[in-house]
């Protein structure tokens, strides 16, 4: 790992310089850099091909560049670039877009932060926005991956929850991607919604995810920590009485 | 919020077709206000009600009517009777606690003017509550129809109570007559204050 980090104090293509690293998953890295051309701040993903690769990786992550550039949305990164890179011990791919200065939902959760019933509305709003332009799409774009940790939320001003973007779209799913080939199965478990673990994705699959966000909003509560009942979400009735849920049965 | 319970139907079926969909149904919620708010308990219980827990109960139209009704009316006895107490106490002093015979006739005078200032308030709120404005109402709005519609009431009232048996008093005594009003309606405004903000806490 510190070779890895050693060769990145070059600038990959002689421009974008990396500041710190912003996330890790198994093959995956995410870093923060500096445009040298720009002199803006980018976020550059990086997909290397080493023992851990699989080729479903490397499908969703050109599936995620694609998507990006075909994307034109505020609350969504910008794509800027995508290109191989020679790391030391394996080769890459990387994808840059634009940064965004927000801190995400999970982040300020996990520091404290609790949501009102007015700003979980503002929020709901906010994303439904953005998820009904995805779905908009000619083929419609499904996230596929919709949780607090890739939802960042901007400064709150006066009653503005903050601006909202929606982020990481390396699970992302398109209706034509299912007509043939293979299943990937994605997504993080307490936001899929059942369909999903089956592999069938479809736009309210997404809709599905942000309850499940809102839930975790409004409760404090991971979803999977929620009671379900013949598999349907429960919010605790102790948590807020004006989201008390009707029993089943 | 039934809105996110259907967001996480398992059922496809059962749940929003697509994000505009269910984004149509929420600011259809946010616009009628079937939103929750905070329901106001029963008379027999306004001694305890600080006690109680906050419940919370879809607010109707039929619901801010009747609180508005019920609130007003007991005001309006209560300060009938202060009124037909005190102004005579006012100009002759000397019948002492003999006053408190008047206030009964007061309190019926009373019940009629919150009965009234009940169906204005009533019909203020509603049509805020349900015309789909911001339910934040500026503060000073708040008390300036509270304070406006009580005093109002109150003044009818003063006139009706000694203007309609005494016609010549207030002609003969117009400077004590206005005094009383203004101290009446000083006296008024503050628990009329109490009042308003009783009912706008239901916004």
């Amino acid at each position: 790992m510190n070779s890895l980090m050693n060769a990145l104090q070059e600038p990959f293509r002689d421009r974008y310089q990396i500041q710190q690293q912003l996330g890790k998953k198994a093959g995956r890295q995410t870093f923060l850099a500096i445009d040298n051309e720009t002199q803006q701040p980018v976020v550059i993903k990086l997909l290397s091909f080493n023992k851990d690769f699989e080729w479903d990786d490397l499908k969703l992550f050109e599936r995620e560049a694609e998507t990006l550039k075909s994307l034109n949305h505020p609350a969504i990164p910008c794509y800027l670039d995508f290109f191989e890179v020679d790391l030391p011990h394996s080769k890459g791919v990387a994808l840059v877009q634009s940064y965004i200065p927000a801190k995400s939902l999970e982040a300020q959760l996990k520091a404290g932060r609790r949501f009102s019933e007015p700003e979980v509305k503002q929020l709901a709003i906010a994303l439904l926005e953005i998820l009904s332009y995805l779905h908009s799409q000619q083929p419609p774009v499904i996230h596929r991956d919709i949780k607090p940790s890739n939802i960042l939320l901007g400064e709150r001003s006066g009653n503005f929850v903050g601006q909202v973007y929606l982020v990481d779209f390396g699970s992302v799913q398109t209706l034509a991607a299912t007509e043939g080939g293979t299943i990937t199965v994605v997504g993080t478990y307490g936001y899929m919604p059942p369909e999903q673990f089956g592999g069938r994705a479809v736009p309210a699959s997404d809709l599905y995810s942000l309850g499940a966000t809102l839930i975790y909003l409004t409760t404090g509560k991971h979803p999977a920590e929620l009671p379900q009942i013949n598999l349907k979400l429960h919010e605790p009735k102790i948590c807020k009485p004006q989201f008390l849920v009707r029993e089943v049965d | 919020m039934k809105w996110i319970e259907w967001l996480v139907e398992p059922s496809l079926d059962k749940r929003p077709n697509s994000a505009h969909i269910a984004l149509v149904a929420l600011k259809q919620e946010l616009h009628e206000k079937t939103a929750l708010l905070k329901s106001e308990f029963p008379l027999s219980h306004t001694w305890n009600w600080l006690k109680r827990p906050k419940r919370y109960l879809p607010m109707t139209s039929d619901r801010i009517r009747w609180n508005a009704l019920v609130k007003t009316t007991v005001h309006g006895v209560i300060s009938g009777g202060a009124c037909a107490t005190l102004i005579p106490l006012l100009f002759w002093p000397e019948i002492g606690f003999l006053a408190l015979i008047l206030f009964p006739f007061g309190a019926v005078l009373g019940i009629l003017m919150g009965l009234l200032n009940g169906l204005l308030i009533g019909e203020i709120l509603t049509c805020y509550h349900f015309r789909g404005t911001p339910p934040r109402i500026p503060f000073q709005l708040k008390m300036f129809l509270g304070v406006f519609s009580i005093n109002t009431f109150t003044n009818a009232i003063f006139l009706a109570a000694i203007g309609l048996p005494f016609p010549g008093f207030i002609a003969a005594s117009q400077i004590q007559h206005w005094t009383a009003n203004i101290a009446l309606s000083s006296l008024m405004g503050i628990s009329s204050q109490l009042v308003a903000k009783w009912y706008f806490d239901e916004l």
